[in-house]
C-alpha cells in the first residue's frame, strides 16, 4: 500500500472492523499511521473521563426509554366540531405555502420571543414555542395532520374519529401544537377528496420514513391520493 | 456485501447493557470526537453523543446490518450535530478563537490541521448537504465516491458541493475530485 489509509479506515481498524490485511500491514510499518491509531486510545480515555460509561448509559437509557410522547398537546376534543368554515383573522405577517388545488398551509410559531412564520427546514423551536396550523382547503374536501419523529413514530394530530376531517374554506386549526421530546419531527398535512383513515396515513408515513432511511428531513410525499405539505421541526 | 462488523458483538437490545458497553468502548471516542469538533462544547457533545447512540439502539436492526457501524455512527453524529448547530443558530464559527486547540489528526501534519481549521470555520456558510459532504471528505478522508454513497447522492452532486466549498475557501481538493473539466 503506497498511500496512507484514510482516517476513517484507521478508525475502523481501531474499532475492530474488517478493513483488510493490507491496511493492518501498512499500519504495522508506518509510524505515522501507528501513532494515529494509538491516538484513538487516548481519545477514548478522554471520553471515559468526560463521560464515564455509567453516566453515558443512563443518558442513553433515558433517551431510548422515553415514553410515547404526546407529540402535540392540542384540543382534539374540538376536532369533532370542526367544520372548518372559518372567520378567523390571519396574521398579515404569515407567508403562505401553496399547495396544488388552490390550497395552502400556514405555519406560525409563537412563544416568548414573539411570532414568526415557520419557514426553516428544519424549523428550530425554542423551549415553550408552539405551532399553529392554518389551512385553506381549496378544492380539497378532507384534511388530516400527523407528525412522525426520528424513531418513526406517527402521532395523529388533526383528524376526526380516525379519519380525515371534512374541510372547506380557510381557518386556523384549533389550538396550537407543542412538540415534546428532542430531535426532529416532521409535520405532514394530507389533503384529499375523500376521507383517509389514520391507519392508511400512518402506514404511508412509515413507508416514506423507511424510504428516507429514518431521516425525517428527507422524507418525500406519502404515497396517498391528494396533495400534501410537510415541514420538519427541530424540537428544543 | 461484507459481513457486518457487529457480527462480533453479541446481543443487541436483548443483552442491552453489555452491548451498549461494547459500543461505547469501540465507537465512543470517535463519535464523541466528532460531536465535540462540530459543537465545540464538551457538554453539548456529551448530549449529542448520547442521542446518537440512542438512535443506534432504537434502530438496532438496521445498525447491526451495517457493514461499517462506525461509518454509520459518524454519519448520524455529523448530521445530528449539524442540525443542532442550525437549530441553535449559533455563531459558533465566530467563537473559533475561544475554541479548544484543534489537535492534529491526519498524516498531512500542518496541512491537515489547516484543513480542519478551514472546515471548522467555514461550514456555516454552506447548506446542510455540503456541510455533511465536507466533513466526511476532509475529516474522515473518505473518497468522493464514498461520500456520495454515504449521503446517497450522485458523485457529480457531491463533486459540485465540494468544489463550491473549495472555491469559497482556501482549502484544496484531492485528486479524486479533480479540476474543472
Amino acid at each position: 500500500m503506497s498511500e496512507h489509509p484514510s482516517m476513517l479506515t484507521l478508525r475502523r481498524l481501531h474499532a475492530g472492523e474488517a478493513v483488510g490485511d493490507e491496511v493492518q500491514a501498512h499500519v504495522a510499518l508506518c509510524p505515522a499511521c501507528a501513532a494515529k491509531v494509538h491516538s484513538f486510545v487516548a481519545e477514548q480515555g478522554e471520553l471515559e473521563q468526560a463521560l464515564p460509561f455509567e453516566r453515558f448509559a443512563a443518558g442513553v437509557k433515558q433517551r431510548t426509554a422515553r415514553p410515547v410522547r404526546r407529540a402535540v398537546t392540542v384540543g382534539l376534543a374540538l376536532a369533532a366540531t370542526l367544520a372548518l368554515v372559518f372567520a378567523v383573522s390571519r396574521s398579515s405577517e404569515t407567508t403562505t405555502n401553496r399547495v396544488k388545488g388552490g390550497a395552502s398551509v400556514d405555519l406560525v410559531v409563537a412563544g416568548g420571543g414573539g411570532q414568526r412564520q415557520a419557514a426553516g427546514e428544519p424549523e428550530a423551536l425554542a423551549p415553550g414555542e408552539r405551532v399553529r396550523v392554518g389551512l385553506t382547503a381549496g378544492v380539497w374536501r378532507y384534511a388530516m395532520v400527523v407528525s412522525i419523529d426520528e424513531r418513526g413514530m406517527v402521532t395523529p394530530i388533526y383528524l376526526e374519529n380516525g379519519r380525515s376531517l371534512s374541510v372547506n374554506g380557510t381557518a386556523w386549526l384549533p389550538d396550537s401544537l407543542e412538540f415534546t421530546g428532542q430531535g426532529l419531527e416532521r409535520l405532514v398535512v394530507v389533503l384529499s377528496q375523500s376521507p383517509l383513515t389514520l391507519d392508511t396515513v400512518s402506514q404511508a408515513a412509515k413507508t416514506a420514513y423507511d424510504a428516507a432511511h429514518g431521516d425525517v428531513a428527507r422524507m418525500t410525499d406519502l404515497e396517498l391520493p391528494g396533495e400534501q405539505f410537510q415541514r420538519t421541526f427541530l424540537k428544543p | 456485501m461484507p459481513p457486518s462488523a457487529l457480527g462480533v458483538i453479541d446481543g443487541g437490545q436483548r443483552s442491552g447493557r453489555a452491548w451498549l458497553e461494547e459500543l461505547y468502548a469501540k465507537y465512543g471516542g470517535a463519535v464523541f470526537g466528532r460531536c465535540r469538533f462540530l459543537l465545540k462544547n464538551g457538554h453539548a457533545a456529551e448530549d449529542a453523543m448520547q442521542d446518537v447512540f440512542a438512535k443506534a439502539i432504537i434502530n438496532e436492526r438496521r445498525f447491526r446490518g451495517e457493514s461499517s457501524p462506525l461509518t454509520w455512527l459518524l454519519k448520524i453524529a455529523t448530521h445530528h450535530c449539524l442540525n443542532v448547530l442550525r437549530g441553535e443558530k449559533a455563531a459558533w464559527h465566530d467563537q473559533y478563537e475561544q475554541a479548544q486547540v484543534v489537535r492534529g489528526e491526519g498524516h498531512g501534519g500542518t496541512e491537515m490541521l489547516e484543513a480542519r481549521d478551514v472546515v471548522q470555520r467555514s461550514l456555516k456558510a454552506f447548506d446542510l448537504e455540503t456541510q455533511s459532504a465536507v466533513v466526511h471528505y476532509y475529516l474522515d478522508e473518505m473518497t468522493l465516491e464514498e461520500v456520495a454513497a454515504l449521503l446517497e447522492r450522485s458523485v457529480p452532486t457531491i463533486r459540485k458541493r465540494l468544489r463550491a466549498f473549495a472555491d469559497q475557501t482556501s482549502i484544496s481538493l484531492r485528486d479524486d475530485v479533480g479540476a474543472e473539466p
